[in-house]
């Protein structure tokens, strides 16, 4: 942020860049089309919810390159 | 022997239609015979865009299912000697034909023209395969949008299964005071995203809908966005042209030839 940015407001660019780069990330994966993904996110739902109490809301798969990174958002921080 | 080219882009009201319109008409303008044919099946709009909507007798399923000839079905523009429309059906939907019938038609056609312009619909299911499949190269249209990107992006790794042989990209609906201030991508950004070679950028420019109301072409030197695709016609045809400063969009030079546009 330079000092004469009239308000402390992040550029929208940023979001949108940042945005796109996970969405583009998630359409590339070869073994994940964008119907793969959703199931993927279902069944990991599925899963991890038998063991670990989680809701929809607190529950976010993001995929990067080849890893899978599981966030769990739940706690109260 | 001429180039059979794809203009698509994934996410609808880009502006495909409009692309494919102003690149048949600037073409012709380099003295090149040019057809364009619109594959949307259901919804045709490149007629209208075009100002031959009143002019249509058969479309492309005629010539397809041999209702009647090649030659009966093409529209001779209004002002291009040299620009033919293939128009789409209305009535039918996009199971009517198949990439291979559109194959043998767009291979008929390339022994006549310089250039066979595909308006492809939006979408990535049929009407899209039909489109792809006789061109050997694609223009994929997009505008600084997240979800017209991501569209893009889609579309580029389709067109790459499909061994298409040059992917050149368009980036459309550019506003240089929202690049400015942080609120849009600017082409660059959209170009390294994509990764594919840039053949053109046009501004968002109010002449473009004025044009299209009046279902007359914008490409040409009264506007920025007539200059940027002109300049990309030029591109296509293997010339090298520096990219136009879009910034000058409300500078001085402008300004001055809208005064002398006004009659």
């Amino acid at each position: 942020m330079g000092v004469f940015e009239p308000s402390n407001r992040q550029p929208s660019v940023t979001i949108a860049k940042d945005r796109l780069k996970t969405l583009l990330i998630q359409d590339r994966v070869p073994c994940c089309a964008p119907d793969k993904f959703d199931q993927l996110k279902i069944e990991l739902y599925r899963t991890i919810s038998k063991y670990i109490e989680v809701t929809q809301e607190n529950f976010e798969v993001q995929v990067t390159r080849s890893e899978i990174n599981i966030l769990l958002t739940g706690e109260k921080h | 022997m001429g180039e059979i080219i794809v203009v698509t882009s994934g996410k609808g009201g880009v502006g495909k239609t409009t692309t494919t319109a102003n690149l048949g008409v600037g073409l012709a303008r380099l003295d090149k015979k040019v057809i364009v044919i619109d594959t949307d099946l259901g919804l045709r709009n490149l007629d209208v865009v075009m100002g031959l909507e009143n002019r249509i007798v058969y479309n492309l399923i005629d010539v397809i299912e041999g209702n009647c000839r090649l030659k009966q079905a093409l529209i001779k523009d209004r002002r291009c000697e040299t620009l033919y429309l293939l128009p789409s059906a209305q009535t039918r939907d996009k199971n009517a034909i198949s990439p291979e019938q559109m194959q043998k038609l767009t291979g008929e056609l390339k022994e006549e023209f310089d250039y066979v312009l595909l308006d492809c619909p939006a979408g990535i299911e049929q009407g899209f395969k039909n489109a792809v499949a006789g061109a050997t190269r694609a223009i994929v249209v997009t505008t600084p949008e997240v979800s017209a990107i991501r569209d893009a992006d889609r579309i580029i790794g389709l067109l790459e299964a499909e061994h298409m042989k040059k992917i050149d990209l368009v980036i459309n609906r550019i506003r240089m005071d929202m690049v400015k201030r942080g609120d849009m991508m600017s082409v660059a950004d959209v170009t390294e995203i994509l990764s594919i070679p840039l053949i053109g950028a046009i501004p968002d420019d109010e002449q473009v809908v004025i044009s299209s109301n009046q279902g007359e072409p914008v490409v040409g030197p009264d506007s920025l966005a007539g200059q940027a695709y002109s300049n990309i016609c030029r591109r296509i045809t293997g010339e090298e042209i520096p990219f136009l400063d879009l910034d000058s969009g409300s500078g001085f030079f402008t300004r001055i030839g809208k005064l002398f546009k006004k009659k």
